[in-house]
C-alpha cells in the first residue's frame, strides 16, 4: 500500500570536518504534505539542497519516482518533477508577473530553445489560469520585483506548479510574512496539494503552520532523525519535547 | 491615452521601449511600429540622398548597429558583459578580405560563410569563457579578445600581419556608395528583425530570467549554461555578420578591428543607448558614431569625453537614453492630469494638443 514517491537513504553531506546531514533516512509518500523541522543547524537546509542537487552528498541515495538522483545536476532533478521554491524570495525581478509564470510553463513544455513560434503568447494565456488560483490573478501585468513580500512568495509557488511538478520542495515557505500572508500560504499549499495531488516537502519554524497542515514530520536535531510519524504523535514525544524546551531554554539564557 | 499615444510611441520606439512592455495597447502598438517605418526611411532616404562620403559614414553607422544589437542580445537580456565580440566580428570581416587575398572564397560566397564562421568559432570560445561568471567571465572575454588580436597581427603570411588587408575585394557593383548603403541597410534591416523575433521568443524570455535570476532558472528545469551557450553564439552570428560589412565599407580588414578596445564599442553603445530596451543600441550606435565623428574635429582627446558621458551614464543612468526616455513618460504621465497646461506648453507634447 505504501506509495514512495521520494526516499533518501543514509544520506550524509560533510562540511570539512562538521557532519551536517549525518545518516538521514527520509520517505515521503505520495500526495501526501512531509514536513521536516528542528531547531536552527539541525541540517534542514543542508538535506533540502542535497534533494535538489544544489549540494552533492558524501554518502547515501536519494531515488525520486524509482530514478536515483543522488548528485544531478539541480535542473535535471527539476525535469524528473521535483521542484524547490527557495527560502529566500527568488523571483525575475524584471519580468513581469505573467512572463514569469509563462517561464515555467515553457520549460516544462521544453520550449526553452524555441526561437521560432509564438509559444509564449500561449504559455501567457495559460499562466494566467495559475495566476488566478494563487490569487495574483489582478496583477498579470506588475513587474515581479516590485511585488509584496507575500505576493512574491505566491508568485515563486505559481512558477513552481507551472510545471507540473510531482514533488514541491519548500523551504520555509512563510518565513518573514505576516500571520495573515502566512495563513494564505499556508491555505494554498493545502489546496494545491489535495486538488493536484502533488505531494509536499516542506520545512518550516512555524510550529502552527506544521502541525495545521502535516500528514507527516520528521523531526532533525544535530544532523540526525530524531523521529517520524504524525503530528499528534510528533507533538508529544518526550526526545522533541526536550530539544524545542531546551532550545527555548537556552534563548532564554540568552535574554537573560 | 488614445489622444497622446502616436506622439509617445513614435518617441519610444525610435528611441526603444522594454521588451515586457511590447505587450501594450493596440494604438501604442500601431504607433510604435509606425515611428520605426519612419525612422527605418528617414534613414534609407537620407543615405541616398546625402554626398556620397556623407552616405558613407550613415552606412558605417548602420552597420555598428547590428552589432550593437548583436552584443546586446548577450548583454542586455543575457546579463553577460563580453569584451570579447570584436573577436566575431573580426571572423567576419577577415573571412571576406582573406577569402580575396587568399583566393579561395568570391564574395557572395564569403559573405554567406562569415556568419557561420563567426558562429563556430563562438561555440569552444563560449564554452570556455561561460564556464566563469560576471568580472570573470568579462576579463575572459578580453583575454580572447587580446589573443585574436596577436594572431591577426603575428600570422603575417595568412593575415597580412600588421597592415592587413586592403585591395579590390568588393565587387564593383558594390562600390557606389548609394548602392552599398542600401545593401547594408537591407542586411541590417534582416538581421536586426531576426534579433527582435529571438529577445521576444520564448527562448529570449528564458534568457532574461537567467539574467535576472540564474537558480531559479535552473530550479524550473532549464540547463541554464546550454542556454547561455546559445545565446552567445547566435550573438557571435550576427557580430559576424556585422564584421563582414565592415568590409563592404571599408574594402579593408586590419588588426585594430581585433582590439579589445573594438570590442567595447558595442558595449559602450548598447549602454549609451539603454541595454534593457530592444532598440536601445540602435541609438546608442548612432549617438556614439557621429559623437565621435564630430568631437574627433575639436579634440584628440575624443575619448575621453565620451569616457566622460559613459561614466555618468553609467551613475545616473544605468539603463540608459532609452531609460530616460520612460521615466520622462511615466513623469509627464503623472503630471498631465493635474498641470495640463504647463505640460502642453512642453514641445514633446506639441502635436497632442489640437
Amino acid at each position: 500500500m505504501s506509495d514512495t514517491v521520494l526516499s533518501v537513504q543514509g544520506l550524509v553531506r560533510d562540511f570539512g570536518g562538521f557532519r551536517a546531514v549525518n545518516h538521514v533516512d527520509l520517505a515521503v509518500e505520495r500526495g501526501t504534505i512531509h514536513a521536516v523541522i528542528g531547531p536552527n543547524g539541525a541540517g534542514k537546509s543542508t538535506l533540502f539542497k542535497l534533494i535538489t542537487g544544489s549540494l552533492r552528498p558524501t554518502e547515501g541515495r536519494i531515488v525520486l519516482d524509482g530514478h536515483s538522483v543522488g548528485g544531478r545536476r539541480p535542473h535535471v532533478i527539476a525535469t524528473r518533477g521535483l521542484v524547490q521554491v527557495f527560502q529566500l524570495s527568488s523571483v525575475c525581478a524584471r519580468l513581469t508577473v505573467a512572463e514569469s509564470v509563462a517561464l515555467g510553463i515553457i520549460a516544462h513544455r521544453h520550449r526553452t530553445l524555441d526561437v521560432v513560434t509564438g509559444y509564449q503568447r500561449r504559455a501567457r494565456a495559460q499562466a494566467e489560469t495559475i495566476l488566478e488560483q494563487v490569487g495574483l490573478g489582478g496583477q498579470a501585468a506588475t513587474i515581479a520585483g516590485t511585488l509584496s513580500h507575500g505576493d512574491q512568495r505566491a508568485l515563486e509557488i505559481a512558477m513552481a506548479l507551472a510545471i507540473s511538478p510531482r514533488v514541491l520542495l519548500l523551504d520555509e515557505p512563510t518565513a518573514g510574512m505576516s500571520p495573515a500572508e502566512t495563513a494564505v500560504i499556508a491555505q494554498l499549499i493545502v489546496s494545491e496539494a489535495r486538488t493536484r495531488g502533488i505531494t509536499v516537502l516542506l520545512s518550516e519554524h512555524d510550529m502552527d503552520v506544521v502541525f495545521g497542515i502535516s500528514d507527516r514530520v520528521t523531526v532533525l536535531h544535530q544532523g540526525q532523525v530524531v523521529t517520524e510519524g504524525t503530528p499528534d504523535a510528533v507533538r508529544v514525544h518526550p526526545e522533541v519535547m526536550a530539544i524545542y524546551l531546551g532550545h527555548a531554554a537556552g534563548r532564554s539564557e540568552e535574554l537573560a | 491615452m488614445a489622444r497622446t499615444a502616436p506622439n509617445d510611441a513614435a518617441v519610444a520606439a525610435v528611441l526603444g521601449v522594454p521588451a515586457s512592455a511590447a505587450t501594450g495597447s493596440l494604438a501604442s502598438r500601431v504607433g510604435r511600429a509606425a515611428a520605426l517605418v519612419a525612422f527605418v526611411a528617414l534613414v534609407v532616404v537620407l543615405g541616398l540622398t546625402l554626398a556620397p562620403a556623407n552616405a558613407l559614414e550613415l552606412q558605417y553607422a548602420v552597420s555598428l548597429t547590428l552589432f550593437a544589437v548583436a552584443t546586446n542580445l548577450i548583454l542586455g537580456f543575457g546579463g553577460l558583459v563580453s569584451f570579447g565580440q570584436g573577436i566575431f566580428y573580426g571572423v567576419g570581416a577577415y573571412t571576406v578580405a582573406l577569402g580575396w587575398m587568399h583566393q579561395s572564397l568570391n564574395f557572395t560566397e564569403a559573405m554567406v560563410l562569415a556568419p557561420f564562421f563567426g558562429a563556430v568559432a563562438a561555440i569552444p570560445l563560449g564554452m570556455l569563457a561561460l564556464r566563469t561568471r560576471r568580472l570573470y567571465f568579462s576579463l575572459l572575454t578580453l583575454t580572447m579578445s587580446q589573443l585574436a588580436y596577436v594572431i591577426a597581427e603575428n600570422q603575417t603570411n595568412l593575415t597580412g600581419g600588421t597592415n592587413g588587408v586592403f585591395g579590390a575585394m568588393v565587387p564593383t557593383w558594390l562600390l557606389d556608395p548609394h548602392t552599398s548603403f542600401l545593401f547594408t541597410a537591407a542586411i541590417v534591416a534582416v538581421a536586426i528583425a531576426i534579433l527582435w523575433k529571438v529577445v521576444h521568443s520564448p527562448f529570449g524570455l528564458v534568457l532574461r530570467a537567467i539574467r535576472d535570476n540564474r537558480e531559479r532558472v535552473e530550479a524550473l528545469g532549464v540547463n541554464v549554461y546550454a542556454h547561455e551557450l546559445a545565446a552567445f553564439v547566435i550573438s557571435a552570428f550576427f557580430c559576424s555578420l556585422a564584421g563582414s560589412l565592415f568590409v563592404v565599407y571599408s574594402q579593408s580588414s586590419y588588426p585594430e578591428i581585433l582590439n579589445w578596445t573594438a570590442s567595447g564599442v558595442p558595449v559602450f553603445m548598447a549602454v549609451i543607448g539603454g541595454m534593457y530596451s530592444f532598440f536601445g543600441p540602435v541609438v546608442g550606435a548612432f549617438v556614439y558614431e557621429f559623437a565621435s565623428h564630430y568631437l574627433i574635429e575639436y579634440t584628440q582627446d575624443w575619448q575621453l569625453v565620451i569616457g566622460a558621458v559613459l561614466l555618468a551614464i553609467v551613475l545616473l543612468r544605468p539603463d540608459g537614453l532609452a531609460g530616460s526616455l520612460g521615466s520622462l513618460r511615466a513623469w509627464l504621465r503623472r503630471r498631465r492630469p493635474v498641470e495640463q497646461a504647463t505640460v502642453a506648453a512642453a514641445p514633446e507634447n506639441a502635436e497632442g494638443t489640437p
